[in-house]
Formats: structure tokens, sequence, C-alpha cells
């Protein structure tokens, strides 16, 4: 019952927002801190080595350049489409569309710090690391697909604007959401330390439980991606929907492939670590916990870090 | 494996319900996986007997910006607009960029004079696109035998990836008084987006002849 309640609650939310007072974009709404009250506020960004610095930025404008170009050219097989539907170009899109999500998942966000965490901490399967990859991205892009839909036909709205301030609510909920997901996994290893298991029973297993993947990647996921966002709507104004719709399954394989290369990297990466630290050595029962409980503390972190520094 | 989906997507809705309700009222962050739209951009100073009088400005939209802006304001394939559609693109997508200087800054030495108002405003189409023009007013005096100005044109929001410097920079207006020379150089000082974004100015050095 009461989650009834919340749920009507929460869709009320959405569907009945002010979304005229969402416009964030600098062409439609002023700045919420006006300018000369703006100061340097420390950032966690300041810690980071200047040269890292630099190569981020220089990889970040690489980034910038093929989204741009990407998107240069899906724009031209968009008109091409609406010529003739089922022609090359409504290939092309596709394909360029599954570009998109690959590049545009290299770009900041997208669950990527959330995934390497959390592999890196607990032994997990392949199977597993595919699975978290593919409904965190899936999740991404459908999410952004209810927006727009939301935001082009109950709202009668266009531009960038409103959905980029819905983006960034529901980018704090997300990480409040991560937040909690990330003390129930502390909470679980904390409850394993003290037990003194090695593993053995399933309330102690350091192993990556289904539960708290869907739970992470459910959380991460919840964010709607502004690169389907942009793409969908772009197709809805030319009248194209149903190549958008389409394009949309394949920009979410392209997300797919990126966000599960770095939960299997990770994957591999602690195996590794793993058996290179503890080969002939015998293990405290108790530390045995300590990486899944120091992933979980991370998690939490890069959660409050996300609410307050939308980057991860 | 349903049962989980389900028990979870509940929790995740209670939670969300919650969060939604508490941040319904404060106010959002800088939105992930910035920019939106990308800019790019075309210039020409112009100086005059006193000095740099201006800088005339097109800002061309991407394809996706530029079909929001050409459905939303009816504006024909020839980059025709009524004047009522143009008054209303303005006060709807230009104008509150006062807040924002236009995203244009001109730098003297640590001196920073950022764009107040812009004149000349007009819109037109090309290949899809569409393009801004309008003239940003500076009037500012050159009276040193040798004056470095900087000139920048980036939104700090980064909403917009602006394209700048572009690769032609045009002259225009009184040339005969001015000896000018040009070069481009990155302003570290002014890093935005969580300091990832390091804008690139026009360098000019300016002496009268």
């Amino acid at each position: 019952m009461t989650a009834r309640i919340f749920t009507i609650l929460l869709l009320s939310l959405i569907l009945f927002l002010p979304w005229t007072s969402f416009a964030q974009s600098p062409f439609q709404a002023p700045p919420e801190q006006p300018e000369e009250k703006k100061e340097h506020r420390f950032q966690p960004g300041d810690l980071v080595p200047e040269w890292i610095k630099e190569k981020g930025q220089a990889t970040l404008a690489r980034i910038m350049a093929w989204q741009h170009q990407i998107r240069q050219k899906a724009a031209a097989y968009a008109r091409q489409i609406r010529e003739d539907p089922w022609g090359s170009a409504f290939w092309s899109y596709l394909g360029l569309a599954f570009a998109y999500g690959v590049v545009h998942a290299l770009g900041p966000g997208h669950g990527k710090a959330f995934v390497g965490t959390y592999f890196l901490s607990r032994k997990a399967s392949v199977k597993q690391g595919l699975m978290v990859g593919s409904v965190m991205s899936f999740l991404h892009v459908l999410s952004a697909i209810i927006l727009v839909m939301g935001v082009y036909f109950i709202f009668k709205t266009g531009g960038m604007g409103p959905l980029d301030q819905a983006e960034a609510r529901m980018q704090k909920i997300s990480a409040g959401l991560i937040f909690l997901v990330g003390l129930f996994l502390a909470w679980k290893s904390g409850r394993a330390m003290l037990h003194g298991s090695a593993g053995g029973c399933g309330c102690c297993s350091t192993r990556a439980d289904n539960k708290s993947l869907l739970s992470l990647a459910l959380a991460v996921g919840l964010v709607p991606c502004p690169g389907a966002a942009l793409i969908l709507f772009f197709s809805i104004t030319l009248d194209i929907m149903f190549a958008g719709l389409v394009a949309m399954v394949f920009l979410a394989a392209g997300l797919t492939l990126v966000t599960a290369s770095f939960a299997l990297a990770a994957l591999f990466a602690r195996n590794l670590l793993a058996k290179v630290t503890t080969a002939g050595s015998i293990i405290s029962p108790r530390l045995y916990h300590l990486p899944a409980m120091i992933g979980a503390v991370l998690i939490s972190l890069l959660g409050i870090a996300l609410y307050f520094n939308p980057i991860l | 494996m349903l049962s989980i989906i389900h028990g979870y997507t509940r929790w995740c809705l209670i939670v969300s319900g919650l969060l939604f309700l508490g941040l319904h009222v404060s106010p959002t962050g800088q939105a992930l996986a910035h920019p939106h739209v990308f800019l790019e951009t075309e210039i020409e100073i112009e100086f005059n007997e006193q000095g740099l009088k201006g800088i005339w400005q097109e800002w061309t939209f991407d394809e996706y910006q530029s079909s929001w802006i050409i459905n939303q304001y009816n504006i024909d394939q020839e980059g025709e607009i009524s004047s009522q559609e143009l008054d209303r693109l303005y006060r709807e997508t230009f104008e509150n960029l006062k807040h924002y200087n236009f995203f244009t800054m001109v730098m003297v030495g640590d001196e920073k004079i950022p764009a107040t108002k812009i004149e000349n405003f007009s819109v037109k189409v090309k290949d899809g696109l569409a393009i801004y023009s309008f003239f940003v007013p500076f009037d500012m005096e050159i009276n040193q035998d040798k004056q470095e100005v900087f000139i920048l044109v980036y939104d700090e929001t980064y909403f917009c990836h602006v394209f700048f410097p572009p690769d032609n920079i045009g002259f225009k207006g009184d040339l005969s008084s001015w000896e000018i020379n040009y070069s481009t150089q990155k302003k570290s000082s002014l890093r935005f987006y969580f300091g990832m974004v390091t804008p690139e100015a026009i360098k000019l050095s300016i002496a009268p002849l």
C-alpha cells in the first residue's frame, strides 16, 4: 500500500512539475547564482595533479570533436530518412547511433566510476559484469525516452533546457540512491566482518549478488541519458520518430559496450590483484571482507560527490 | 529473479519519492554530460579612430539546435522570418544571454570587460543551420603605445560547446590608424566545467600607426 502511494506520488510529481521553470538553458533562463556572487569553491577536481588535468582536457576535447562530427553525419542521414524511410540512410543512422553511444559513454558520467569501484571490490562473474552494464545503459536510455516523450507530447515544449533541468534533478535522486546502495553494501560487509566468516554463508559472502548489482544499476541508470534525449528529440522534430526509437536501442548497445567493458576490466584487474596478493598466504576471515567494505564506502562517497559535483 | 526486480523497483520508487519531495525545492547543479549545443563562431573585429569599437559575431548552431529554432519560430528554408517571429525568437532564445554576457568577454591584462549589450541582431538559415548575427560594442579607447587585448567567446555553464577562435578572423573599420597583430592563447585562469575546459582567446597586439 505504502509503495503504491509513493509510486502515485512520484508519477504525479513527474507529470505535474512546473516544467516551464525547468528551463536551465542559458538561452532561456537566468543563472541560479548571480554572477557577482560567484566565487571559487573547493571541488574534488582541485586535488587532481595538473598533468592529469591537461591530459583529461585534451581527451575531453577529442571526445567533443567526435561527438560533433557524429551528430553532423547523423543529422544528414536523418534528413535522408525523411525522404526514403527504409533506404541505406536508415541503417547508417542506426550505425552512427551505436558509435555515438560509445563515444558519449566515454565522456563524463554513465556509471563507469560505480561499476569500476563495485567490481574492483567484489568477486563477480563475467555474466554479472555484462548484466550490470546492459541494465544500467538500457535503463539510462529508457529514462531519456520517457522524459523526451513527456516533455514533447504532454507539455508541448521543446529545446534542451527543460530536458537539461529534469536531468539535473534526476541526477540528484540517483546520487541519493547510490549513497543508500553503498550504505547497504557497507552494512553487509560490516556484518560479515563481525561474524568473522570468510564468506562461506550467504549472508556474509563477498561475492557480487544480483540484488545489490541490480540496485546499483537501477540507481545509476535512473538518470536520463542526455545524448539519447537529444537524438530522439531531433528525430521527433524531423518527423522520423520510428527511426529515432530504433536508434535508441543501438545507442544503448553502444553505451553498454563501454560500461560493460569498464566492469569487465575492473573484474579482471581484481582477480589478478587477488591472485598476486594472496598467493601462498593465509588471510584472516575478517580481513577477507575489507576490500568489499572499502568498495561499499567508496560507492557511498561517490554518491555524495555526484550529488555535489556531477561529473563521475 | 522477477521478485527481486519487483522488490527493488518498489524500494527505489519509495526512496525516489522521498528524495523527489525533498529535492523539489532545492536548486539543481550543473548537469552531467554537457554540452547539449555545439556552436561555431565567425568574428570580425571593428576598429575606429579611438580603438576597438566592437566585435561582429556569427553563431552557427548545430543541426539539432537549428532544427528546434527553425521549427519553433517558423523560419522557412530561405531563411525568411517574419518580424514578429524574429522579435519572439530574440526574446525567447537570445535576450536572456545578457545574464551570461552573451558569452563574450574582452580582457586587458587581468581586467575582465564582459559584454553588456548587443546590437543589430538578425537570424538566417544556411544549409539547414540557424545562424545568429549581431554586434557587440566595446568602445575601448587605446591610448598606450602598444596594448594587448584578449577576446574570448565561451559558455561557462558548458550548455554550449563554443568553437572559438575561428580559423579566420576578420578586421574592419579604421584599420589605417592601427598596427594589429594577432595570435591565440589558452587562458588557464578561466578554466570551467570542473576545471576540464580551458577557453582559448584571440590575443591582439594593437599599436597606433
